[in-house]
């Protein structure tokens, strides 16, 4: 299964009812392709770089669905038919969420290595600390 | 002396590193640029969100261009994500695509 967002932006006088359609239409198409949404945002009213539409602000939402692809075609045609969708960005982030788990456990593992280095090179420091502690634990 | 601006108001050099003794110019006076480290390197970043306007905005210039490497000393890698992560900002329009 595959990890996909889906950005739209609405014109920012869009009421509720709009943005749960919008919701409905990506939950119903992500469970045709045998996945689920996995997270939803609803976010505010921001201002755009650059006009869209006409609207110097929009409304936008994002939704995290997992779905084999088959139907994000049938997506993509329905919010490109949608006259209250401004635009939309449908992006996989899989690949790029295991590309990162990956990188953190390499790096994770260097480290690991790299620790023990240290110990090693002062074993005198060590013997030291190993001779203080006694002490320390009777007082 | 007037003191660094931040980095947001900084002009396109802003990430440029100077050189000269400080930045580890040795007696012959030569100029040698201070070693730059991939900040996403250090901070452990590997997903770079396209929706991180504040962060985005670090790389990219007053005109709305990506911010070059060899400027930033953002690595090969983190700079192919980064690139990739202000193209999707730009269809959004969370950052312009160019500024007049």
């Amino acid at each position: 299964m595959r990890l996909y967002e889906v950005m739209i932006l609405l014109p920012p006088e869009t009421g509720e009812v709009k943005v749960d359609d919008k919701l409905r239409l990506v939950e119903t198409l992500a469970q045709e392709a045998g996945g689920k949404v996995t997270q939803s945002d609803r976010r505010i009213r921001r201002r755009t770089a650059y006009p869209v539409g006409k609207h110097d602000e929009v409304f936008d939402m994002s939704v995290q669905f997992e779905s084999n692809g088959s139907t994000n075609a049938e997506l993509d045609r329905r919010l490109r038919l949608d006259t209250d969708v401004l635009r939309f960005l449908v992006v996989r982030l899989d690949e790029d969420y295991r590309y990162a788990d990956k990188r953190a456990r390499q790096r994770e593992e260097a480290r690991r290595k790299r620790k023990p280095k240290p110990e090693a090179s002062r074993p005198e420091g060590g013997v030291a600390e190993a001779a203080a502690q006694p002490q320390e634990a009777q007082s | 002396m007037s003191a660094r601006p931040p980095r947001d108001q900084q002009e396109e050099g802003g990430f440029r590193q100077r050189g000269g003794p400080r930045g580890g110019g040795g007696e012959g006076g030569g100029f040698r640029p201070r070693r730059r480290v991939c900040w996403f390197c250090s901070e452990g970043m590997d997903y770079i969100d396209y929706k991180n306007a504040d962060l985005l905005g670090r790389y990219v210039q007053v005109r709305g261009k990506i911010t070059p490497s060899r400027i930033t000393g953002t690595c090969a890698r983190h700079q192919r994500r980064l690139s990739d992560a202000v193209k999707r900002a730009r269809l959004v329009a969370i950052l312009p695509f160019v500024i007049d």
